[in-house]
């Protein structure tokens, strides 16, 4: 199964997209701070050692944060690449050429107070919710609607975050004159992480990508209108977190928190409108017999989907089970929409359950799915 | 439905482009845009408050002329004069600062850059507001420049000159007269 879906993504040429992306901009971040890093080891180890750590806790987070079932891993890890390699890598040479315009044209004194409010948030959005386009177009399956969107825009977001972050070691260490490198490591961590990590990126990517999800679900122009609304809000929250306005370690609490709240409030609206989606298949697909009833509550939850296997043997029983309970979540989510809709798979998946049923009951497992 | 595949990948490809490509090219086309100084200019760099920033020197005769897309005058200032580049760059320290680590800390920093280093065992410099620092050569491959350093408790600031070498002669005198005018205002938290 995971070969074939490793062909099915080579395949598509959005695949080979991100594959260029992630490489140029691994080679321009190499190319910008590479130097830096071989200049200031202790301080550039120490900063890996703090943020990777930290990286890998918020993905695993990020990828719990769905009320069915956790985002898979891979696709989870194409969307932090594309954040950290691409995204990052382009917005280097964006960012800097965006802000020597703004100082050329209104002045040095503007571009140092307001050149980051302006020209970050163009880029880094737009950059980092070009990764949920890409992984849509690699895998429709994978962003349906604004959960999946919410899911995979934050994730982007985190890829991001921790390359900047990263950045920011090495740029800590120069600004301090580069008399106290590991020093300077754990300042720009409790500053930017510990301090600052929890309305970040992650959650302007998450508000952007929450949008485009309802566009790629299903087109339309109110989805268009909520897509267009989502990054500009986006970018405005983006904007606000660069302004010079409520400056100081005192006051980020203040100035994130509606950052964090946009988040949170478009995390309970997609989440609201997945499961209200999922509830009204339950019920139709349980009428129609394709579920048996009350299979809907134990879908509709991890844990007991999990108690549930410890019923069935051991092996063969018990893989059947779980590829019955996956294709039923496939179906229910088929319906949510996607940029490649198929008019045939709600039945293909049909007949799958009833195959994966047959077998299941043949291999005398749990009389509960029969 | 296929064809989004092909037509939305070349939409991402043509915004990475853009952004990735076109800024800079907008950014060449506009040029230098240079402002040029004129001699007695007073340019100050560091965290603003109350209006004021708190490291700041002065422009000692014509020819000079403020890189406008290289300063930003929270962190550094750029000068040109033809190919020789004067840069002020403010260093916040996250605890007592004395201009010895600053010079090993700034020889670190310039050989980073990869086009320079500095010379070992700099001299001392007092400027005319009578800040104490530590001064020395810098050179490279086909450059010649200064380097010198101010720390003060709560602030500090670095300043590197480089060119040509026939290029920074002609300038080397300009260069440590606005050297030695370099002012940190104190105690700034």
């Amino acid at each position: 199964m995971a070969m074939m879906a490793r062909d099915a993504l080579a395949h598509r040429p959005a695949f080979w997209l991100w594959a260029a992306a992630c490489l140029l901009g691994a080679w321009v971040a190499f190319r910008g701070i590479g130097a830096h890093v071989a200049a200031f080891p202790g301080g550039a180890i120490a900063g890996v050692a703090l943020l990777a750590p930290t990286l890998a806790g918020a993905v695993w987070i990020v990828r719990r944060l769905h009320p069915v079932r956790s985002r898979p891993l891979g696709y989870a890890l194409i969307a932090v690449a594309w954040g950290g390699l691409a995204a990052f890598g382009t917005a280097l040479p964006a960012n800097a050429a965006f802000q020597a315009v703004i100082g050329k044209t209104a002045g040095p004194g503007f571009n140092s107070t307001w050149g980051a409010a302006i020209a970050a948030p163009v880029d880094e959005e737009i950059l980092k919710l070009l990764g949920v386009v890409v992984l849509a177009l690699m895998a429709p399956s994978a962003v349906r609607g604004p959960l999946d969107g919410w899911g995979y825009g934050a994730l982007s977001g985190l890829g991001f975050q921790f390359a900047e972050n990263f950045l920011y070691v090495l740029n800590t260490i120069v600004l301090t004159g580069a008399t106290q490198d590991a020093n300077a490591a754990f300042f720009s961590f409790g500053s930017r992480v510990v301090g600052g990590a929890w309305w970040s990126h992650w959650a302007m990517t998450a508000v952007g990508g929450a949008g485009l999800g309802c566009l790629i679900g299903r087109v339309s122009r109110t989805n268009l209108a909520a897509a267009a609304g989502a990054l500009v809000l986006a970018m405005a929250l983006h904007s606000w977190w660069d302004a010079p306005v409520l400056s100081g370690l005192a006051l980020m609490p203040v100035k994130g928190a509606p950052i964090l709240v946009a988040a949170i409030v478009a995390y309970r609206l997609a989440r609201r409108r997945y499961l209200s989606h999922f509830r009204r298949t339950v019920n139709a697909e349980t009428a129609s017999g394709v579920f048996v009833p009350g299979e809907g509550h134990v879908l509709a939850f991890r844990k007991w989907r999990r108690k549930e296997r410890w019923d069935v043997p051991a092996g063969e029983p018990r893989r059947l089970l779980s590829r019955l309970r996956a294709t039923e979540l496939d179906l229910i989510e088929d319906g949510l929409g996607g940029l490649e809709p198929d008019p045939l798979a709600a039945d293909r998946l049909r007949a799958d359950i009833r195959d994966l049923r047959h077998d299941l009951r043949a291999s005398a497992a749990n009389p509960r799915v029969a | 439905m296929a064809r989004v595949r092909w037509w939305g990948t070349g939409v991402v490809a043509l915004v990475l482009l853009v952004l990735g490509a076109g800024l800079p090219l907008l950014d060449e086309a506009l040029g230098d845009r240079g402002r040029p100084l004129a001699p007695g200019t007073v340019l100050s760099a560091g965290t603003e408050r109350d209006g004021v920033r708190p490291v700041t020197f002065t422009v000692p005769s014509a020819g000079w002329v403020l890189n406008r897309a290289e300063t930003s005058l929270t962190n550094n200032i750029e000068l040109t004069s033809d190919d020789v580049v004067f840069n002020l760059s403010v260093v916040i320290p996250l605890g007592p600062l004395d201009a010895g680590r600053l010079w090993d800390g700034l020889g670190r920093i310039v050989a980073a850059g990869g086009h320079s280093r500095l010379r070992t065992q700099p001299a001392p410099i007092t400027t005319a507001h009578g800040l104490t620092g530590l001064t020395g050569r810098l050179a490279g491959p086909e450059r010649a420049g200064t380097a010198a350093v101010f720390a003060r408790d709560t602030l500090g600031a670095t300043v590197t000159a480089s060119g040509p070498p026939r290029a920074f002669r002609d300038v080397a005198g300009q260069v440590e007269a606005m050297t030695r005018t370099v002012r940190i205002a104190a105690p700034w938290r």
